[in-house]
């Protein structure tokens, strides 16, 4: 086991260097600089290139790059070529709106998602299911957007049940929590209750299931013991997708909701071509998305025993 | 007797609680996004200007109520005849938010801290006409030979050239002064630590959530009326404009969606301010197209494009239409210029210039407003033959192209740095490249209206500038947009100012 995480977290190292590698690459393909950006409508060729000099961007890409990485394995990002603010100091900043926005959201999308979808699988074909399916598809096929600027002006403006922006007193204020967490956890929470669902149909017909049945066994056991921990595995797959994904940020519900995040710190740099943070973001993303998938791959050991990593194969 | 006299300033007392200003309160505002920066070095964009003045000062100011320029942290100035040599006389015992007192040498200090190379400033060309501001932005000086300290409290500043608009250079953000002492102990940081001697004073600024001010109880001038100010940052319009009508903020400014909602409620019409902007949009068509280059084809395009009904529809009307680069608000504006529409006539001069089925490619933003302008002209052009093709980018790519003189012609706009024509006209001399541009006439034009101090003789030359421009017409201006701004009832004496820094929040005052 241990070995096995061992490797993996030297798999880790390609994959940060290709990454980084491909968005540096990128952004010097791409038009525009962030030296435009700092100079507004004034911007002119000779300006652009005095400031470039200055900031180092005419330096050898190869370099560039170097530096990008010494830096980085030293935990530092640079600073922000239009706030002048360290990123790393930034991302520290922002991440504990981010986690818990993710945290509420999953909890509530797992949690009303995968009840949902266990009783529409009990009841199936009958009305309750019916109606599950449909509401789950509109949930599933509704654009965040939308659903968010609803919830402001109901709940918001017009019952003034909850604040329609900012973040109260610390990252975790639920009261300004619901409505972000609303939005943005209903998505998942459809998605979770029609893949539950169709998991648990495909389980409840296995023949150990009718073994178990047949031997008596009370239909709340069959449910949650021997159905609902085989329907585990590919639950977990989607929710660990989700939630690497909620982590790297959920741009539209921070925005709509002004909640300061990492997404909407990561889109901001990109309109505005800020090198630095955007490297930041995305390194940190990738080292998001493959700390969820290694701890994923661990957890499925423990949830099925099939799934073992030190096997020796001969 | 002494009884009487004692009711009688209870009476007065009374009368005055009704209807006098009072002090305090706290004016809760919106912000579209986190300010960039409040370094007055940095300040190349509107929202850091408008905030920088309510923390900093300049030598010179904006009359709160008109686009004149005032004397602030100067007490009294004399120029020489030829614009080139300035003495500033600065005004005593004025304190920074940090307890020290505001010298002469702070002012050298803030002016050769934007041209140092160090600094990285984008705003260098406020003070690039100082005699030996060259060298210091080339790296080769640490001081300006121009700028002189005197005394602590006088200052001389000598140009290079002779440059008529310099002390309106000297009431933009970047020239607010900043306190030698923190600008040396922060330098790039200087933002997060701003320190000036303006009406308010930062108290705490929470990265996209919330910057809040203080009032400077010392300022200079007196107190504000107002305890503070508290900007909320808040990224989408609809739910500023939601925030407003819940009562959670004191002003908000009007979003194309709720436009037609807020203007025509009897309600509202007491409460919002209406401004004309000083600014103006157009159409650049670029000298590097085979036809566009022709002026009878400019012209003909210029007449094929109803831009009135454009405004009236697409931009709802919120704005005025514009036939020259300067907006009214900007002296030398002549009001009875016309570039008229007229396709007949726009289909006959292209058929007699062969260019008839012509084509182009209109470059434009993402922005769904500037979409739609440009798919109207697109639409009116196609009426006369014209094929338009347009190339829809991310603002950073768009702007890039257009810097680069790539696009055949692109949808732009000028909003005034300062309040000044030459601030208007001097773009077509200095943005050459961007057109491909290059009038003599023009360009000379512009220069002697550079070193021009006489005001007659100034309204004169921008006269000719504007009949230059009309004959050549390089760009096709469409609107100057204006402003909306809604406030609460209890919101009294607030100044919207026409220039984005003209106002410091010294006349507002809550009644609640």
């Amino acid at each position: 086991m241990l070995k096995y995480t061992l490797k993996r977290l030297l798999q880790f190292i390609p994959v940060f260097i290709g990454v980084t590698l491909l968005t540096f690459l990128l952004l010097y393909i791409v038009p525009g600089d962030p030296i435009q950006n700092i100079l507004g409508q004034r911007a002119n060729p000779e300006q652009v290139e005095r400031l470039r000099e200055e900031y180092g961007l005419n330096d050898p890409l190869l370099e560039q790059y170097g530096n990008f990485l010494w830096r980085a394995v030293n935990f530092d990002f640079g600073k922000s070529f239009i706030t002048k603010l360290p990123v790393s100091r930034m991302i520290v900043e922002k991440l504990p709106y981010t986690i818990a926005l993710t945290v509420v959201s999953m909890i509530y999308a797992v949690v009303s998602g995968v009840i949902i979808g266990i009783i529409a699988a009990v009841f199936r074909g009958k009305w309750i299911d019916k109606l599950v399916m449909i509401i789950s598809l509109l949930f599933v096929s509704m654009p965040v957007f939308w659903f968010g600027i609803i919830l402001i002006l109901v709940f918001g403006l017009q019952l003034k049940w909850f604040p329609m922006s900012g973040v109260g007193t610390s990252p975790w204020d639920l009261h300004y929590l619901i409505l972000p967490a609303l939005t943005l956890g209903t998505r998942s929470a459809a998605y979770l209750a029609r893949m539950t669902r169709s998991y648990m149909l495909e389980i409840l017909s296995q023949d150990y299931i009718r073994t178990a049945r047949a031997k008596g066994i009370s239909e709340s056991l069959v449910l949650f013991k021997h159905a609902l921990k085989n329907v585990a595995i590919p639950i977990m797959t989607i929710i660990a997708l989700d939630f690497g994904s909620y982590l790297n940020g959920s741009v539209l519900t921070e925005t709509i909701f002004s909640r300061p995040g990492i997404g909407r710190y990561a889109i901001t740099a990109i309109t505005k071509r800020d090198y630095s943070v955007i490297l930041g973001t995305v390194l940190f993303a990738a080292v998001i998305f493959s700390v969820i998938n290694l701890l994923t791959d661990i957890l499925y050991g423990f949830l099925d025993p099939r799934i073992r990593f030190d096997k020796k194969t001969d | 007797m002494r009884k009487f006299f004692v009711l009688f300033m209870i009476f007065i007392f009374a009368c005055g609680l009704g209807f006098s200003v009072r002090d305090g309160g706290i004016l809760r505002q919106a912000l579209s996004e986190d300010p960039p920066t409040l370094d007055p070095a940095y300040a190349s964009d509107v929202a850091p200007g408008q905030l920088g003045a309510l923390i900093f000062d300049g030598l010179l100011r904006y009359d709160y109520y008109s686009t004149k320029n005032v004397p602030c942290l100067a007490e009294s100035y004399e120029a020489s005849d030829d614009a080139s040599e300035y003495v500033f006389h600065l005004r005593k015992g004025v304190k920074f938010h940090n307890g020290e007192e505001f010298k002469a040498s702070d002012v050298k200090y803030t002016f050769e801290r934007v041209l140092r190379p160090e600094t990285k400033s984008p705003m260098t060309w406020l003070f690039d006409m100082i005699e030996g501001a060259q060298d210091v932005i080339d790296g080769n000086e640490a001081h300006a030979s121009g700028i002189e300290v005197i005394d602590d409290y006088t200052l001389k500043i000598k140009l290079s050239k002779p440059y008529a608009p310099f002390l309106k250079h000297l009431a933009m953000p970047s020239a607010c002064i900043i306190p030698q002492s923190v600008g040396e102990e922060y330098g790039e940081m200087f933002s997060e630590h701003a320190v000036g001697t303006g009406p308010f004073k930062v108290k705490e600024w929470k990265h996209d959530i919330s910057l809040e001010f203080e009032a400077n109880l010392d300022y200079f001038d007196g107190r504000p009326h107002i305890d503070g100010v508290m900007y909320k940052i808040i990224p989408d319009d609809l739910v500023r404009i939601a925030e407003f009508e819940a009562g959670n903020l004191d002003i908000a400014t009007i979003p194309d969606a709720e436009f037609k909602k807020w203007v025509n409620d009897p309600a509202w019409k007491p409460y919002i301010i209406h401004l004309p902007g000083l600014n103006t949009y157009y159409m650049g068509m670029s000298y590097n197209h085979p036809q566009l280059s022709n002026l009878r084809v400019r012209q003909a395009i210029s007449m094929a494009i109803d831009r009135k009904k454009i405004l009236e529809t697409v931009r709802l009307g919120r704005g005025i239409l514009a036939h020259q680069m300067l907006p009214p608000g900007i002296e030398g504006y002549d009001p009875d210029i016309e570039i008229p529409y007229d396709p007949a006539k726009a289909m006959q001069i292209l058929q007699e210039e062969g260019a008839a089925g012509m084509e182009f490619e209109l470059w434009t933003t993402t922005d769904s407003s500037v979409q739609r302008i440009t798919e109207a002209i697109q639409a009116y052009l196609a009426m006369v033959g014209i094929n338009v093709k347009l190339v829809r980018n991310d603002y950073s790519v768009f702007r890039s192209a257009v810097i680069n003189g790539q696009p055949d012609a692109y949808w732009y706009s000028w909003w005034a740095d300062f309040a000044d024509p030459y601030n208007f006209l001097f773009i077509f001399r200095d943005y050459r490249g961007r057109l491909n541009f290059d009038d003599p006439e023009y360009n000379a034009l512009i220069d002697e209206l550079e070193t021009e101090t006489d005001y007659g003789k100034q309204m004169e030359l921008v006269k000719k500038i504007t009949e230059v421009f009309l004959k050549d017409l390089p760009v096709l201006p469409f609107y100057h947009l204006d402003s909306y701004t809604l406030y609460q009832p209890w919101v009294k004496d607030l100044i919207v100012h026409t220039i984005y820094n003209g106002d410091k929040y010294m006349t507002v005052w809550m009644d609640k």
